[in-house]
C-alpha cells in the first residue's frame, strides 16, 4: 500500500538534484498503517535531507515515538531550492518521506533548531506545509508546531512561529505531551485550551502565553505570563541516567552519502570543562556518562542492524570519558571485519596517540589541537584548560610517532582579546614547526604542514560570555588579516597554512543568537526575498539580510556590539537550566580577572546543575 | 573466491544512482553476514563490481554484481539471507560460484535486452498501427546513423548493426529491443528511441516509459548467454 506511493511524479523526481533526498524507504525506515494511528508525528530537520539525517537527536526522537503503538512519526527535510521552486510554481504540498503525505494532516510538526542560520527554512517548511507562519494565524486543521534543539535556549527569534518550544532533553516529557493530546482528541478540547495545559507540563514554554514588554532603550522590562496558572520560568528536562534512555539500536541507514555516514555512539552528554564561551558546555550539565557496557552492546547492535563500515564516538570531550580506553580496546576488535573506528578529536598524549595509530594511517591523517586561543592568558580568560606545554608535548610525541600533519582551531574575537593575543596565534604555530624541524633530517617524513583555523566568537545565551560585546564584520577582517600577517612573518611560514571564513555569516549569528521577540519579522522578510539555505555560503546574502532588518526597523548592532549591563533581564532569563545566571555572571567576572575555575571533576564550582540529582555531580557517591 | 550475483532493481529505488547502489551493497552484505573479502589497508573495502551500471529511473530485473568472499553458504541460503536484509524492490534471483579464473561480467558483458511500454499517452488502435509500420520501415533502413556522444567526444555510429532485436510488443503497447552493450559497443535504449521517433516524425518522452532492463549477456550476437549461465 505504502510501498510505492511517491509524492512528486517521476518528470518532477528526474529534472531535480539527488532524487533520493524525496523518496524514503531506507533500511530501518519504520513503517506503520497511518489510518491505524491516533498521532501522526512529522519531525524534521529544516536543512538539506544529507545534513538533517546526519542529526542524531532526530534519530532517537524517531525511534523513541515510534515505540509508542499510537503514533507514527514520519521525517521531514527542507526541500533544495530546485525541488522549493517546483514545490511553489506547481503548488506541491510539503510531504513527510514514510507515508509521502502532506505534512498539512500530521497531528504534530516538530523541527530540530541546531543553528540560528536555519532560521528562514523554519518559514520555508511551514509555507510549503501550507501552515501559517504566525502562531495565532493557525486553527484548529493545523499541525501542533514544536520546536527543540540548542536553539531554543534563546527561542525569542522565533516565539511568534511556534506553538510550543521543548526545552530540554527529548527523551523526558513528550509522553505527557501524548497524553494531554489523546484527551484533547477524545474531548474535542480546544488548541487554545490544549496550548494552556501544555503550558504546565514541565519543560514546555508556549511562547503566546507569555508578554515581553520593553524598556525605551530596546532591553527587556518584563517577561511574564498573560494568564493565572502557568509557571514564570521553564525548567531544562534533562535525562538522568543515559544507560535508561532510548537509543536507537536500528538506525536508519541512507543511500545517499550524508554528512555523518557511519554508526553514532553516544558515550556521554555535557562537559566537566566550562569553557566560557561554550554554549553546549553549560545547557547539557551536568555531564552523566553511558556505562562500557551499556556502549559495548549498542554499538554492536547498531554495526549488525545497518551494515555500516565506520563507528564514530560523539561527546563534547571524549578524552574525559572514564572508560575510554576501554571502549576504545573493545571496538578496534571489529577492525577485523572492515570496520572503521573515526576517533573524535582526543587530547593528544601517548594513549590517544597509540589508539590513533592502530586504526588510522598515520602518514596520512593529523593531529587536531583546539586551543581556541594563542596566549595563556586569553585561555585563562576563556578557561580553557590547554597549556602549550600540552601542545608541544603531544605534538613531540606524534612527531616521534611519523605524523606530520597538525591541525589548530582558534577562535578571533574572545572578550579582552589584544594583538598580542593574536601575534601568539602565530608564535604557537611557529613553536610546532620547530618541534619537528628539531628531529632530525633523517628521522622524519618530509615537511610538516600545520594548519590554523579561525572561526569568529559569536556570545551566546547561558554562558559567561552572554554579556560580552562581539565584534563588528569589520572587526572581525582586521583581525584576520593582523593573524595572517602575523604567520606570514614566522620562520617556517611555508609550513603553516592560514583559513578563515568571511565574518558575515557569524554577524547574522551574533544578531540572532541573542536576540528577541521583535527580530521575528525580519526572519520573514529574508524569507519572503528568498533567503532559504542560509547556513549554505552559495545562497547566503549579506544585503538581504541587511535589508530585512532594515524593513523591519532593526538596528543589528543592538544585539551584537552593544555592551550589557550586569543586571540587564535577558530575552531567555525565563528559562532555568540548572546552571544560575550567578554563576554565569561570577564566571564573565572571573573571566576578566584572568582566573581559570577548575573542571567538575577537579572541585565543584556550585554552578547549580547538581539540582538534577546525577551525573558527574555524585559521582564518587554512588 | 569470486560470486556472481544477479539482481532486481525496481519500485522507488529506481531513482537511487550507481555509487549509492554499491553502497547500499556493501552495507547489506554486510547486515546479512555474507562472509565478504575485504581489500588490505586503512580502509578496507569489499572487492566487488557491477556489469553494467543501471541509469537513474531505469528498473531491471537483469542486473549483476561480481564480489569477492573468503567462504559461501549454499547459494539459496546466500539468497535467503541477502533478501532478508534488503530493500523493497532490490532482491537476488541468482547467486553463482565463480571459477577462480572468471573474468569479470563488466568485461564479458555485450548485449542486453530491454522493454519500453507506454505508461501514459497509450496509443490507440490507430496509433499502435502507426508505430508498427514505421519500425518495420526504420529496421529495413540498411544503415542508421546516430551521433553518439560521451563525455569526451561526439562520433558518427551505425546504429543497424547494435540492433539485434528490436520487436513491437503489442499486448502492452510498447518496444522491445535487444542491443550491443559492453565494453566494445555500448548502445542507450533510449538513443536509439530518440533516433526511431524523430525517424516516425515524434519527440521521444523516456518518462512516458515505463523503462526496463531485462538482461544481460555474453557472447556472439547469434549464441548469446545470460551472464549468469556463463560460468
Amino acid at each position: 500500500m505504502m510501498k510505492n506511493k511517491l509524492a512528486l511524479s517521476e518528470r518532477i523526481l528526474m529534472r531535480i538534484e539527488k532524487p533520493a533526498r524525496y523518496i524514503g524507504g531506507e533500511v530501518n525506515m519504520i513503517r506503520k498503517n497511518p489510518e491505524d494511528m491516533a498521532i501522526r508525528f512529522a519531525i524534521c530537520f529544516p536543512d538539506v535531507y544529507e545534513i538533517g539525517m546526519s542529526h542524531l537527536g532526530i534519530q532517537i526522537l524517531y525511534d523513541m515515538f515510534n515505540q509508542r503503538e499510537d503514533i507514527f512519526c514520519e521525517r521531514v527535510y527542507s526541500p533544495w531550492p530546485d525541488l522549493h521552486q517546483i514545490m511553489k510554481e506547481e503548488n506541491i504540498p510539503l510531504f513527510a518521506l514514510e507515508s509521502q503525505d502532506p505534512v498539512k494532516d500530521f497531528d504534530f510538526l516538530g523541527m530540530t533548531l541546531q543553528y540560528e542560520m536555519c532560521y528562514p527554512n523554519v518559514l520555508q517548511i511551514l509555507d510549503l506545509s501550507g501552515i501559517p507562519f504566525y502562531a495565532k494565524d493557525r486553527t484548529e486543521d493545523d499541525p501542533i508546531v514544536i520546536g527543540g534543539g540548542p536553539c531554543t535556549y534563546n527561542p525569542e527569534p522565533l516565539a511568534d512561529f511556534f506553538d510550543i518550544f521543548y526545552i530540554g532533553e527529548g527523551e523526558t516529557v513528550y509522553d505527557e505531551l501524548f497524553s494531554l493530546y489523546r484527551e484533547k482528541q477524545a474531548t474535542g478540547m480546544s488548541r487554545e485550551a490544549f496550548l494552556f495545559r501544555a503550558a504546565s507540563i514541565p519543560g514546555l514554554y508556549v511562547p503566546s502565553l507569555y508578554e515581553v514588554t520593553y524598556h525605551e532603550d530596546g532591553t527587556v522590562a518584563d517577561f511574564a505570563p498573560v494568564r493565572e496558572g502557568i509557571p514564570e520560568t521553564i525548567k531544562k528536562q534533562v535525562v538522568v541516567e543515559m544507560d535508561d534512555a532510548p537509543y536507537p539500536e536500528k538506525p536508519l541507514v541512507p543511500y545517499l552519502q550524508t554528512t555523518q555516514d557511519r554508526v553514532v555512539l553516544e558515550i556521554q552528554r555535557g562537559c566537566i570543562r566550562g569553557c566560557r564561551f561554550c554554549q553546549a558546555g553549560m545547557i547539557y550539565r551536568p555531564l552523566r556518562e553511558h556505562s562500557l557496557e551499556d556502549l559495548k552492546q549498542k554499538a554492536k547492535a547498531m554495526l549488525e542492524a545497518t551494515g555500516q563500515d565506520e563507528i564514530s564516538l560523539s561527546s563534547l570531550s571524549s578524552s574525559d570519558y572514564r572508560y575510554l580506553k576501554e571502549l576504545l580496546d573493545y571496538l578496534v576488535g571489529f577492525k577485523e571485519k572492515g570496520v572503521n573506528i573515526s576517533l573524535p578529536s582526543l587530547r593528544i598524549d601517548a594513549f590517544s596517540l597509540d589508539v590513533m595509530s592502530k586504526v588510522q594511517d598515520v602518514k596520512k591523517s593529523s593531529l587536531t589541537f583546539a586551543p581556541e586561543a594563542g596566549s595563556q592568558r586569553l585561555r585563562d580568560v576563556i578557561n580553557k584548560g590547554l597549556t602549550k606545554e600540552d601542545i608541544l608535548n603531544g605534538s613531540s610525541l606524534a612527531f616521534q610517532g611519523g605524523w606530520n600533519k597538525v591541525k589548530l582551531y582558534f577562535m578571533l574575537g574572545q572578550p579582552t582579546e589584544t594583538e598580542d593575543d593574536m601575534e601568539a596565534i602565530a608564535t604557537l604555530a611557529e613553536d610546532i614547526a620547530e618541534c619537528y624541524y628539531d628531529i632530525p633530517k633523517d628521522q622524519r617524513n618530509g615537511k610538516c604542514q600545520i594548519t590554523v583555523s579561525t572561526s569568529f566568537f559569536v556570545p551566546k545565551p547561558f554562558t559567561p560570555f552572554q554579556w560580552a560585546q562581539m565584534s563588528t564584520a569589520d572587526g572581525f577582517r582586521g583581525k584576520a588579516s593582523f593573524v595572517k600577517n602575523a604567520i606570514r612573518s614566522q620562520l617556517n611560514q611555508k609550513s603553516i597554512r592560514y583559513n578563515w571564513h568571511e565574518p558575515d555569516v557569524t554577524m547574522i549569528e551574533g544578531v540572532l543568537a541573542r536576540g528577541d521577540r521583535k527580530l521575528s519579522e525580519a526572519i520573514v522578510n529574508v524569507y519572503e526575498a528568498g533567503g532559504i539555505f542560509a547556513a549554505w555560503t552559495e545562497y547566503f546574502s549579506m544585503d538581504m539580510w541587511m535589508q530585512a532588518f532594515d524593513d523591519a526597523g532593526i538596528d543589528p548592532d543592538f544585539y551584537t556590539v552593544r555592551a550589557r549591563m550586569d543586571d540587564e533581564l535577558f530575552p531567555w532569563d525565563f528559562i532555568d537550566t540548572g546552571v544560575s545566571k550567578r554563576f554565569l555572571l561570577s564566571e564573565w567576572k572571573q573571566a576578566l580577572g584572568e582566573t581559570v575555575t577548575p573542571n567538575c571533576r577537579q572541585q565543584c564550582a556550585g554552578c547549580g546543575a547538581r539540582q538534577y540529582g546525577g551525573g558527574v555531580c555524585y559521582e564518587d557517591q554512588d | 573466491m569470486k560470486i556472481r550475483i544477479k539482481f532486481e532493481k525496481h519500485g522507488k529505488i529506481k531513482y537511487i544512482g550507481h555509487l549509492d547502489l554499491m553502497r547500499f551493497f556493501q552495507k547489506m552484505f554486510r547486515r546479512a553476514g555474507l562472509d565478504i573479502s575485504y581489500s588490505k589497508g586503512f580502509n578496507p573495502h569489499p572487492i566487488m563490481s557491477f556489469a553494467s551500471p543501471l541509469g537513474v529511473g531505469m528498473e531491471s530485473v537483469g542486473e549483476y554484481l561480481d564480489v569477492e568472499v573468503n567462504s559461501t553458504l549454499d547459494p539459496n541460503e546466500a539468497i535467503r539471507v541477502c533478501n532478508a536484509a534488503s530493500v523493497d524492490g532490490v532482491c537476488l534471483t541468482e547467486y553463482v560460484i565463480l571459477p577462480d579464473d572468471a573474468k569479470k561480467s563488466m568485461a564479458l558483458v555485450s548485449a542486453a535486452d530491454y522493454r519500453y511500454i507506454w505508461k501514459e499517452d497509450i496509443p490507440d488502435a490507430a496509433r499502435q498501427a502507426f508505430w508498427q509500420e514505421k519500425l518495420s520501415a526504420y529496421l529495413a533502413q540498411p544503415e542508421i546513423i546516430v551521433t553518439k556522444k560521451t563525455k569526451k567526444s561526439e562520433q558518427e555510429i551505425d546504429l543497424r548493426p547494435a540492433i539485434y532485436r528490436m520487436e513491437w510488443i503489442p499486448e502492452k503497447p510498447g518496444f522491445f529491443m535487444q542491443l550491443s552493450a559492453g565494453s566494445v559497443l555500448n548502445i542507450k535504449p533510449e538513443l536509439l528511441l530518440a533516433d526511431f521517433f524523430s525517424f516516425a516524425g515524434e519527440t521521444f518522452d523516456p518518462y512516458s516509459f515505463e523503462r526496463w532492463r531485462l538482461e544481460m549477456y555474453t557472447g556472439e550476437k547469434d549464441a548469446l548467454v545470460p551472464l549468469f549461465c556463463a560460468v
